[in-house]
Order: structure tokens, then sequence, then C-alpha cells
């Protein structure tokens, strides 16, 4: 199950400084594919009155994997601060304290 | 305390996340108008090689021309805070060209608060020919920068180019770039000494045409009058002969017109580094000696 927490500092910011606001996801890994699934394939042939049972060896895959589930941030809000996203890190947010 | 809200969501799935900040209080920033007449502030700009903080810069001006209770800052864009680069108590007056924006913009003055005393001003010398199409361009720009600031209680002024007050097709002498109001008026003026006459001559500063016709303009708008650039002669670049006894002989009678006529400030550029190549930034005692008289008042 994933989890999601963040963190935003300072918390006792001055005028001019910058908040950051980085937000972190544990646990959105997805699956794995799973273990392929050893067998056989098998049939027959009939030459005149003559059966011939005919076996081969046949693995198929698992159950496929599954990618992380979609993330997005949400913009952070409050008193007054205006935060706008890194464009080179989706999770990470600042905003200059007016 | 004051909650951020933030949430991400997983898949579909939101998950709400909250944080408490403590926020400064909003308080006017400790910007105090200096004293006027016989208490004029005289400080200088210093400013050496691109390697030297301006830090430095302004010590090593302060060295050479005793204690300085002015100075001069730059900036493109506003920075979002303001590092001073002065003692404690040394009015600094900072110039930028671009806010960033008026979130920026208030950031900026709220942060002078703990800095010290300051002035503001956009865009100095905006009479330039590649500055603005005209006047009504640059007001247009000032105008709002000048209501948030000063209605955070920054003393915001306006910084004009002294050449563009001449009578010779000077951009600003028809006055259209000054502000009705504004919280200072200030001109950067230079002569650089490289004639006997004209406008390459020292004279003093009732003899200064541009000079005069700008301070005719603002004398009488109620608001400090500064001067924010002072520049005689580019000490043996381009000099005539006369130029280093003349430089001497106006400094004295300059600064008392000033203090005579009620200024505020007197602030000399004393870079050997000017955006032009050339050096303001006279060495010899005599003129050393004229200086140093002034800043121990």
């Amino acid at each position: 199950m994933p989890t999601a927490s963040w963190t935003v500092t300072p918390n006792t910011p001055n005028h001019g400084d910058t908040i950051t606001a980085t937000y972190t996801v544990t646990g959105n890994d997805g699956t794995p594919a799973g273990t392929p699934n050893p067998g056989h394939v098998t049939g027959t042939v009939t030459v005149g009155d003559q059966v011939y049972q005919l076996d081969a060896p046949l693995t198929t895959p698992g159950a496929p994997a599954t990618p992380p589930a979609p993330v997005t941030y949400a913009t952070p809000s409050g008193a007054g601060l205006t935060f706008k996203q890194d464009p080179a890190n989706p999770a990470k947010w600042t905003a200059i304290v007016p | 305390m004051t909650t951020i809200i933030g949430s991400v969501t997983i898949g579909g799935l939101a998950i709400p996340l909250t944080a408490d900040v403590t926020l400064p209080a909003v308080t006017p920033p400790a910007v105090t108008p200096p004293p006027v007449g016989p208490g004029m502030l005289i400080g200088a700009r210093g400013k050496g090689p691109s390697s030297q903080s301006l830090t430095a810069a302004f010590a090593g001006a302060e060295s050479n021309l005793g204690n300085l209770q002015v100075t001069r800052v730059f900036y493109g864009t506003l920075p979002a805070k303001h590092a001073r680069i002065s003692d404690p108590g040394v009015l600094e007056i900072i110039s930028y060209k671009g806010s960033g924006g008026t979130a920026n913009l208030t950031a900026f003055c709220r942060s002078l608060t703990a800095a010290g005393p300051a002035w503001l001003a956009k865009h100095h010398e905006p009479e330039g020919p590649t500055d603005y199409a005209d006047g009504a361009a640059f007001l247009a720009d000032w105008q709002p920068d000048y209501d948030v600031a000063h209605s955070l209680g920054v003393t915001f002024g306006m910084i004009a180019g002294g050449y563009q007050y001449r009578a010779n097709g000077g951009n600003g002498f028809d006055g259209s770039y000054l502000p009705a109001r504004a919280d200072f008026y200030s001109i950067d003026t230079y002569r650089d000494g490289s004639a006997d006459s004209g406008f390459g001559a020292i004279v003093t500063l009732d003899q200064v045409a541009e000079f005069q016709r700008w301070y005719t303009l603002v004398k009488d708008r109620g608001a400090p009058l500064a001067v924010t650039e002072y520049g005689r002669g580019t000490v043996g670049n381009g000099e005539v002969a006369s130029t280093p006894q003349k430089r001497v002989a106006v400094l004295g009678p300059d600064v008392q017109w000033l203090r005579d006529h009620g200024f505020a400030v007197f602030s000399l550029w004393y870079s050997n580094y000017g955006p032009d190549g050339r050096a303001w930034c006279p060495t010899d005692s005599a003129w050393l000696t004229a200086f140093q008289a002034l800043t121990r008042g």
C-alpha cells in the first residue's frame, strides 16, 4: 500500500525566505511479473492403426507486472503563499515569503 | 501558526497532508529618512574588479575616503531578500531593473525591515535612448512598483541621468520622466574632464546646466533630493591637464551648494571599473584629503 508524506522547511521563515515543500511517496512500486508456469503440450499422431503420444515442454509466462500507480502532487496552499513547482522535480514546490 | 495544505494522489487515491509554519510578522521596514541640510549624508559607491565582493569594495572605498554614510547597490532583477554590502546604519540606495513580480517585490521590501536603512529606485537613469520609448512608458513601469513599495513603508524614488537634462536634445529635459510624486528625487551627475569648456568641462554645480535643469524640475515637489552618483574626471583617461586641479576645486563648493539647497544625500561614484571602461576614482592626495574632510564632517 503506497504512502505519502512531505517536508515543509523552514518552519519559521523570514520575509524573503523561500519555503520548500517536498513530497515523498513510498511503496508505490507496482507488482513484478509472476513466476513462469512450466507445462507441457501434448498431441498424438496415428500412423495406420498405431497411435503415437507426443509431448513437448512449454513454459508460459507468469502474471504480467503492474507498473507503479500514477502520482500527482497538488499545489500546496496557505497563508497567501504562492507555490511554484520545480520543473526538474514535480514533487518539489517553493514559495517566497512575502 | 499557519497551516500549509497539500495532497498527493496515487492511482486515484488522494492523500491529504498538512504542515504548520510560523510566518514572520508584517512590520513596516525600518527605513528612516536621512537628515537634510547640514546633516546631509556623505558616501560613495566603491567598485573593484569583478572578483572582488561588493562588501570588500565598500570597505576599500571607506578605507580611502573615511566613514561613509551612504552607498549604492544595484540589481538586475530583485532577489527576494536584500543582502547588505555596507556597515550597519549606512543608507543603501538600491537600484533595480526588474521587480520579479509583485510578490517578489513585496518580499524584498519586507526583507529590508531587518536589513537596515535603505531607499529603493526602479531603473535609475531611465532616460537613455534604449531604455524606454518615452517618459510615459517609464512612468507606467515605475508607478506600480512605487505603489507597492510605498504602501509597505519603503522610501521609493526616481534617479535621473544627469546628461539627459541637457538643452540640446536630452530625453529628460522636458521633465517627462519625473513622477509627480516620489519619496525622493535623485540625479547621477558626471563631467568627464575631457575639455575646458562645454559638457566635458568640470565646473561647479551651480554652473552645470543639466544639473540645474533637473533641480529646477524637482525642487518644489516636496521630497528629499539626492545626488546618487557624482563623478568628476576620468583620472588620466582622456582628461585635459586642468582636470585634477578642477576636480579638487569644485568638490567642496559642490557639497556646500547641495547642503545649502537642502539635499539629503551626496554619494560619490568611486570606481576603477566603470561600465564605460573608464576609472572615476581619484587617487591623488589633494583630492583624497578634500574628500576625507567631508566625511569627517
